[in-house]
């Protein structure tokens, strides 16, 4: 059976993710670098509160663990009472960065049954009532998604967010913040469901093993990178239209002795992956 | 609690969110789509490539479920024809862009590799465009030829007319203008959208067709060669002499009797007399479009031929594509004159 697509799971605060890792059973990695949690396809990583904080987390996470993921950004936010309820859960499509005024646009490509609303990321807490704000507003997301759209598509990054007060002073003490997360836990859950099983992720042509069997050939005859890139396309091309690769692998195990005979060897396979 | 197990694997429709510039809104055309989509979800966005412009976009995942995007195009409203557009040997060969992208999703579309992104943009300053044409109207270089102008040139205009009426705008503007000729080149099936206009001898109407097998392997998502077809002839029966385009002519196995058949089946369903002309090309892009596109996943074999690099075209080699052609052209000499009949390889 085709194992689950992998799901990174982002979190500013400790009491966010609670509820969810104790939904899906997860266990803190004590040896990382990074406040992560993990259970067979699903990541947790808590990023801390506030724009700076999210961009350093996510950014060094991706790139020591380059994966395909689904990324997916759990969270309480303030909200306009006129345009939102306190404890609702929005999908996010659309987040404006308060400072930059840059605009950022998750792809919304799946149905996915939840109300939604677009999203301002502000560099301090808003505490003084909605004005000026139409809908909601977060401390973290612009900059995730900044971070994240590195290495992940936009329309597998995913913003959830759950209404946690109306943007004034007095609310703020008494939020439960875990509380308003599990309230939300199995929708939350249904939306990861759902990325995970459309067809929204691609596979490359050349798969793990060939693409390092490609490379460890282009070491061996010692190909210029103008010929292993050119080497790749034509493999890439024999794949598409004869879907096996396993020909080539034997003709790539040749040390040559000289530019000339690694030049002569190279038009070689060149023939045969056109043929 | 919503149910959203049941929504798995289930793509939103095409158009269910459409992005609008600011101060695109309040433009008519952009009113009357907005009224003709009434479920999108509406999202204001300051500068249209904000949304069509921004990296890590997927071009055959948003395929699966369309954007529109409402801007204006401030500049650039009509570009002189560079040397892969065929000009049919008119002087003043110019195209324009109403729209950027298609519905349709071609395999060796070149649109793959010049936008990054599969959404829709559609220009609402209309008068602007018009302005345009006639300033170049006037200032044209060859003042005894006519101004050729492609429509649909980075995308299929008339396939869009029943949410945008932008081929029709055209035509009404062409009516006004005699130097002006309009070449409207459409795969869709859509000639009823403009069926009640009287046939003119300066608009083109232009349709590519291909073999089934072709069409159903390449020409993603673009209607049947059968539907093609009934447009035709629905157009052939209004009184319009069409302008056939066999183009690209893609030579797979056994391509030289899978096109003779095609061609045949052309010349016992569309009568000569409604044929204008008929254009022949085999596959051809600019080098920067053709690396990009290559990129796309799921791949395409196109993009894997024995192709070469002329001057930036990257296209079959020289004898090859002539070679096709050639043969194409003995076929169709069954249906019309050779002197009607143009190649571009
Ligand atoms: S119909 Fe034309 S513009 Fe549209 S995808 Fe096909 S080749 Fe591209």
């Amino acid at each position: 059976m085709e194992s689950k697509k992998p799901v990174l799971i982002i979190t500013a605060l400790k009491s966010e993710a609670k509820p969810l890792i104790e939904h899906y059973d997860l266990k803190s990695d004590t040896e990382s670098q990074f406040r992560v949690y993990q259970k067979d396809s699903i990541t947790l990583l808590i990023c801390g509160l506030g724009k700076q904080k999210a961009s350093e987390s996510v950014s060094e996470f991706l790139q020591e663990f380059p994966t395909d993921y689904l990324l997916v950004n759990v969270g309480i936010a303030g909200g306009n009472p006129e345009t939102t309820k306190i404890g609702e859960l929005y999908l996010i499509q659309k987040i404006t960065d308060e400072h930059t005024k840059r605009e950022w646009f998750p792809d919304v490509l799946l149905k996915h049954g939840l109300k939604t609303s677009e999203l301002t990321t502000v560099d301090t807490a808003v505490t003084n009532g909605s004005a000026g704000f139409k809908n909601l507003v977060d401390m973290e997301a612009s900059a995730l998604f900044e971070a994240g759209i590195k290495c992940i598509p936009a329309h597998r990054m995913v913003f959830l967010k759950i209404v946690s007060d109306a943007m004034d002073e007095a609310a703020f003490s008494g939020i439960d913040v875990s509380a308003l997360i599990e309230d939300k836990i199995s929708e939350i859950d249904s939306i990861i469901q759902i990325y995970q099983n459309a067809d929204v992720w691609n596979s490359p042509i050349l798969n793990d093993g060939e693409r390092e069997n490609l490379s460890a050939g282009t070491r061996t005859m010692k190909l210029t990178a103008t010929q292993g890139e050119e080497l790749k396309i034509l493999a890439e091309g024999k794949k598409i239209k004869s879907g096996d690769l396993t020909d080539l692998w034997p003709k790539m195990e040749f040390q040559s002795q000289s530019k000339k005979e690694r030049n002569d060897r190279f038009e070689q396979i060149k023939q045969f992956l056109s043929s | 609690m919503t149910d959203l197990s049941r929504l798995s694997n289930s793509f939103l429709p095409d158009f269910s969110h459409i992005y609008v510039e600011e101060g695109a809104k309040d433009f008519p055309m952009a009113k009357d789509i907005l009224k003709r989509l009434p479920n999108a979800e509406v999202i204001p966005v300051q500068d249209y490539k904000s949304v069509f412009n921004r990296s890590g976009q997927d071009f055959q995942a948003q395929k699966k479920s369309m954007k529109l995007i409402l801007a204006l195009k401030k500049d650039g409203f009509l570009y002189k024809a560079t040397d892969v557009v065929q000009d049919a040997g008119f002087q003043n060969f110019y195209y324009t862009t109403p729209m950027l992208n298609c519905l349709y999703n071609c395999r060796y579309c070149f649109l793959q590799g010049m936008y990054p992104s599969a959404n829709l943009v559609v220009f609402v300053n209309d008068s602007d465009f018009f302005d345009a044409a006639r300033r170049e109207l006037d200032s044209r270089a060859v003042k005894d030829e006519p101004l050729l102008l492609s429509i649909s040139y980075s995308t299929d205009l008339l396939a869009f007319e029943n949410i945008v009426p932008w081929t029709r705008k055209w035509i009404d503007f062409c009516k006004t203008n005699p130097d002006l000729m309009l070449e409207i080149r459409t795969k869709s099936a859509l000639f009823s959208a403009i069926d009640d206009v009287r046939p003119v001898d300066n608009i083109i109407l232009a349709w590519t067709l291909s073999p089934n097998i072709i069409a159903n392997a390449y020409e993603w998502d673009a209607p049947p060669l059968a539907r093609r077809l009934k447009a035709v002839k629905e157009a052939i029966a209004k009184g319009w002499k069409v302008r056939l385009c066999l183009d690209p002519v893609i030579p797979i196995p056994d391509w030289e009797h899978v096109y003779a058949e095609f061609i045949q089946m052309i010349s016992k369903e569309i009568p000569a007399e409604g044929i204008r002309d008929i254009t022949v090309g085999t596959f051809r892009m600019g080098r920067d479009f053709f690396k990009r596109a290559r990129k796309r996943l799921p791949p395409s074999d196109v993009y894997y031929q024995d192709y070469e690099d002329r001057d930036g075209v990257i296209s079959l080699p020289k004898n090859e594509s002539a070679a096709i052609a050639e043969k194409i052209k003995g076929q169709l000499t069954d249906i019309i004159d050779e002197n009607k009949i143009s190649i571009w390889n």
